[in-house]
């Protein structure tokens, strides 16, 4: 049973790729405010189930939660935000161009744009193009991508990944003030320090069934 | 936030980004006028040929080039994977495929607008030819190819053999508007004729096959 305070929460969710199961009958609940680490090895269905959850694939089973709204919906899509293994922008524009674009899709004005870049402490990259960034530059653009409309549900892929220890560092201070504002976050990652830090929580998927320990929050 | 202003922002995105980059605009230019010169060639100046097949000449130009810009438009979308942030995004889908209508739609304008001169002169077309019917035809043909276009290169944008499904699934369904551009130009070029019929059979093509767009964008982009 789901505890019907958890601010994310998934019931049965399965994932079908032809006969391939990516994910099996997960069951989350993930309260407001919390940051739950995700583990498991490539394959383990990490990348489907945040995919599933920012509403950019449908479960073939079961349904997802966040808050009130169903996931994949447009209001349930209001309220997620999703930093993926690619940055979600366009290489030709500048980081600015491409926040201020994010920013009219949520139906916000340029100001959201400005005040995301100043979260993660971008200010100097607006002008540069996303196609010119380093990997890391382009992680921290990534994530002023996805604290655009403020959301309250962050999904994070490998945050950490390709970052140096400095980036790792900042981003670790982000992520702990914005769970702190009350964000709930969901992050898978291969590595353990940075996120295990942080994590309220622990949960491991595994040939896309959640382990044993994964009702911690439940 | 109302869905033309979404539209309105996803095509001047689409527009920056070609403005900056030019890679649709160059490709279909180049295509389109190698098409015309290497025709002119065989035509060598005879006003009565153009007379003959001058309409379907210019629109296998104007054809071929819409499916390059189409497939530009999309596949800058898998870049750093933009298309998935369009996705989960709560902007409506049909406001989504509107912009990228837009901007195809815009881009297929400009090219006509150095195009159709240059075959003009090319071809040595007559100058009694309804050249106000000539431009509402490519005005409403470039309309479905651009609506049509949109409409599949989104549904194939995922597929690994985008730039081949995309004429298969395109070109069968635009056969009745591709015939109605073609005899709408013949027409006009001779002067009149049965022109104003093709036009309407094109003008209604687009009603129906825009609004069906329009319809089934939900189940278009939420095919995964």
């Amino acid at each position: 049973m789901l505890s019907a305070t958890c601010f994310l929460r998934c019931s049965r969710l399965s994932r079908f790729f032809g006969d391939f199961a990516a994910l099996r009958q997960v069951e989350l609940a993930c309260p407001a405010g919390t940051l739950t680490a995700l583990w498991g090895a490539n394959g383990a269905g990490k990348s489907t189930l945040l995919r599933i959850l920012a509403g950019g694939l449908r479960p073939s089973e079961g349904e997802a939660w966040i808050g009130d709204a169903a996931a994949g919906t447009a209001a349930a899509r209001r309220q997620t935000g999703l930093l993926w293994h690619a940055s979600l922008l366009q290489p030709a524009l500048t980081v600015a161009e491409n926040l201020r674009f994010y920013a009219r899709l949520y139906g916000l004005s340029a100001a959201a744009a400005e005040r995301a870049l100043a979260e993660v402490g971008g200010e100097l990259l607006g002008a540069r193009r996303v196609g010119e960034l380093s990997q890391g530059m382009r992680q921290k653009a990534a994530l002023a991508r996805c604290l655009v409309h403020a959301p309250k549900l962050l999904l994070l892929d490998e945050p950490f990944a390709s970052l140096d220890s400095a980036s790792v560092g900042e981003l670790q201070a982000t992520l702990a003030r914005l769970r702190e504002g009350g964000t709930t976050i969901l992050a898978s990652s291969h590595q353990a320090e940075p996120l295990r830090a942080l994590a309220d929580a622990e949960l491991t998927l595994e040939r896309g069934r959640l382990s044993a320990g994964a009702a911690s929050h439940a | 936030m109302p869905s033309w202003r979404i539209a309105a922002a996803v095509a001047a995105r689409d527009l920056r980004i070609e403005a900056r980059t030019r890679e649709a605009l160059l490709a279909m230019g180049f295509y389109a006028v190698l098409v015309m010169v290497i025709f002119s060639f065989a035509f060598a100046g005879d006003a009565s040929l153009t007379g003959l097949a001058g309409g379907g000449l210019l629109w296998v130009a104007l054809l071929f080039a819409a499916l390059v810009a189409l497939d530009r438009s999309f596949s800058r979308e898998a870049a750093e994977s933009s298309w998935t942030g369009l996705l989960i995004s709560p902007a409506p889908r049909v406001a989504v495929l509107a912009g990228k209508f837009a901007s195809s739609f815009v881009l297929l304008l400009g090219l006509e607008a150095l195009l159709v001169p240059l075959f003009a002169v090319l071809f040595n077309a007559p100058r009694s030819a309804n050249w106000g019917g000539i431009a509402v035809t490519v005005l409403l043909g470039s309309w479905a190819l651009a609506a049509n276009g949109t409409y599949f290169a989104a549904m194939s944008a995922h597929a690994r053999q985008r730039g081949l499904l995309l004429p298969l699934l395109l070109l069968p369904v635009s056969i009745p508007a591709v015939l109605a551009m073609v005899e709408a130009t013949q027409a006009y070029l001779a002067g009149g004729g049965m022109a104003n019929y093709w036009l309407r059979i094109l003008a209604g093509y687009n009603v129906i096959f825009t609004a069906l767009g329009a319809m089934l964008a939900d189940a278009v982009l939420e095919a995964e």
